[in-house]
């Protein structure tokens, strides 16, 4: 019986039914867990009678109620091995304080960040926008040679090359 | 090409605007005065500030790029019609017919659905057909997506002023809000380029990342219900979000852009599609070009989202995971645009490096939001 409890002790009623399959054959095992739990249960109350006698309180009654506390405590503390821990937490009391939380913050550097954030869009918008390009006229008797260059190479210089030699060429020719 | 090229005289920026031109303008200014005059009131002065602001922007938009013009008359025209159409009342949303069928939001944003796309099927049809005239069937498709999303969007702005004043905010607060607007940009950064480089070819494979985002929505929207407009929490309350979402969704979907450009780039430099594709050339500026607009727009958002939260939250920068991956995304194409412009980088490195951008940037937007959690959980999946 010590081996029983133990075996419930560590793991509950899945424990007990393990040991069940283990050890009783197929034909009793029905009748070898009903025993079972009412030799749990019956060790249960004996344990609640002692411990309220200890405690001086009043020895309860094996009546119905206190077979179905003994049952639900059976139960849960058989369920709590699945919960994984090895107590329980409960809130037994509660009492509302009120109470207000304040942030102040103070960003002395504030135009700082605006002005660097300014600078940073502007910046972002020159890089893309602002492109640098040189135009080279090489000017000879009855010969102009055009050349153009920029810092980065993209579509819009070869349009803007063609443009300028185009317009280049009707002042040339007026 | 450079023969081809015809003698311009050179004319100064405001001598090329033509009549239609001052009239748009002309046109926004009335529009923001009337507003001015009617609700001028209950404007701070920021909102004065945006309302005139707004001119200005739109104003300059459609001088440097003309079909904004239409597009903008055309929301204004449909959005106005649809809000006229409620009454001041949100139930006729399902029982008007013009707005059950056309105009409320969620209507608007399945037409902006189905066109993007039918738009996607057509361009491909174009590449494939090499048929210039499918192509601009398709382009107009993808115009009118883009119009009946916007339309959507500002009439569900006016819906959700109609549940409640206090409800009413900006549609760009959640996951469907910002994946229409990201559609919408996204198109229209292509249309853009498909009016500058003159080609319709690239249609097929930049809106095969809006129709991936359509699905998105479509799935959003009838497997989660999420399609409701909800209240904005007190943190979304303010009016950095008007710019630092947008701002942002420019770098999205430029950066989409950019990765759908470069797989055609791989394509074409297998031999696949090649002869229907533009060339190698013009594939990488326009690359270049996207990802230069969309690191730029990046930047401002990244920035003021800081300034935002400094404000909201009282620190520029709290490593939020949202954040990092901003600067990662940030990052990455800063190498991108350095390598390029210091070293020259170009050709299959610098497509495959775009296209796994694409990855980054989706996990920066969406995998943030789903794998992750923080300060930025404003929609989850």
């Amino acid at each position: 019986m010590a081996h029983l409890l133990g075996a419930f002790s560590q793991g509950g009623y899945t424990r007990i039914a393990e040991f069940i399959e283990k050890s009783v054959p197929q034909q009793d095992r029905e009748r070898a867990a009903q025993t079972y739990i009412k030799i749990v249960g019956n060790a249960a109350f004996e344990a609640l009678a002692m411990s309220r006698e200890r405690a001086g309180k009043a020895v309860p009654q094996p009546d119905e109620a206190t077979l179905q506390f003994v049952h639900d405590s059976l139960n849960s503390m058989s369920d709590l091995f699945f919960y994984g821990a090895p107590f329980y937490l409960q809130l037994t009391d509660f009492e509302q304080r009120q109470a207000s939380g304040l942030q102040l913050t103070r960003s002395p550097g504030k135009n700082l960040v605006y002005g660097g954030s300014l600078l940073l869009v502007l910046g972002i918008f020159a890089m893309i926008y602002l492109r640098e390009r040189r135009i080279w006229l090489l000017v000879k008797p009855r010969t102009v040679l055009f050349a153009m260059s920029a810092g980065r190479k993209n579509r819009d210089f070869e349009f803007e090359f063609a443009r300028c030699r185009v317009q280049l060429q009707h002042l040339l020719e007026n | 090409m450079e023969s081809a090229q015809k003698y311009e005289s050179p004319t100064p920026f405001l001598q090329r605007l033509t009549r239609a031109d001052w009239i748009y303008t002309l046109a926004l200014l009335a529009g923001a005065l009337f507003a001015f005059n009617r609700y001028g009131v209950y404007m701070d002065a920021y909102e004065q500030g945006f309302l005139f602001g707004a001119v200005l922007g739109f104003g300059w938009l459609g001088w440097f790029w003309k079909p904004v013009r239409l597009l903008l008359a055309g929301i204004a025209l449909l959005s106005l019609f649809g809000i006229s159409q409620y009454q001041d009342d949100l139930a006729r949303g399902g029982q008007a017919f013009f707005l059950k069928f056309l105009f409320s939001s969620q209507s608007a944003v399945m037409w902006m659905n189905v066109l993007f796309v039918l738009a996607t099927a057509t361009y491909w049809l174009a590449l494939f057909a090499r048929s210039d005239f499918t192509g601009r069937v398709a382009t107009a498709l993808t115009w009118s997506a883009v119009l009946m999303g916007f339309v959507g969007l500002m009439v569900r702005w006016y819906e959700s002023y109609l549940i409640a004043p206090d409800v009413g905010h900006i549609p760009i607060s959640n996951l469907y809000e910002v994946f229409v607007l990201f559609c919408l940009i996204t198109a229209l950064i292509y249309l853009y380029y498909e009016g500058r480089y003159a080609t319709r070819q690239l249609g097929g494979f930049v809106l095969l990342v809006v129709s991936a985002a359509v699905g998105f929505i479509l799935w959003y929207t009838f497997d989660r219900q999420a399609a409701g407009i909800q209240p904005l929490v007190p943190a979304l309350q303010s009016y950095w979000m008007k710019i630092h979402v947008p701002a942002n969704f420019i770098g999205y979907g430029a950066f989409s852009l950019a990765a759908m450009v470069g797989s055609a780039w791989l394509l074409a430099q297998r031999g696949i599609l090649a002869s229907r594709l533009p060339s190698l050339e013009v594939l990488d500026d326009l690359m270049y070009k996207s990802i230069a607009v969309g690191f730029a727009f990046f930047t401002i958002a990244t920035i003021l989202g800081a300034m935002w939260a400094a404000e909201a939250w009282g620190g520029y920068w709290s490593w939020d995971p949202k954040e990092t991956w901003a600067l990662i995304v940030w990052l990455n194409y800063a190498a991108w645009l350095h390598l390029r412009l210091v070293k020259g980088l170009r050709g299959a490195l610098s497509a495959w490096w775009a296209l796994v951008g694409l990855l980054v940037t989706s996990f920066a937007f969406l995998g943030v939001n789903m794998f992750l959690t923080g300060l930025h959980s404003y929609g989850t999946l």
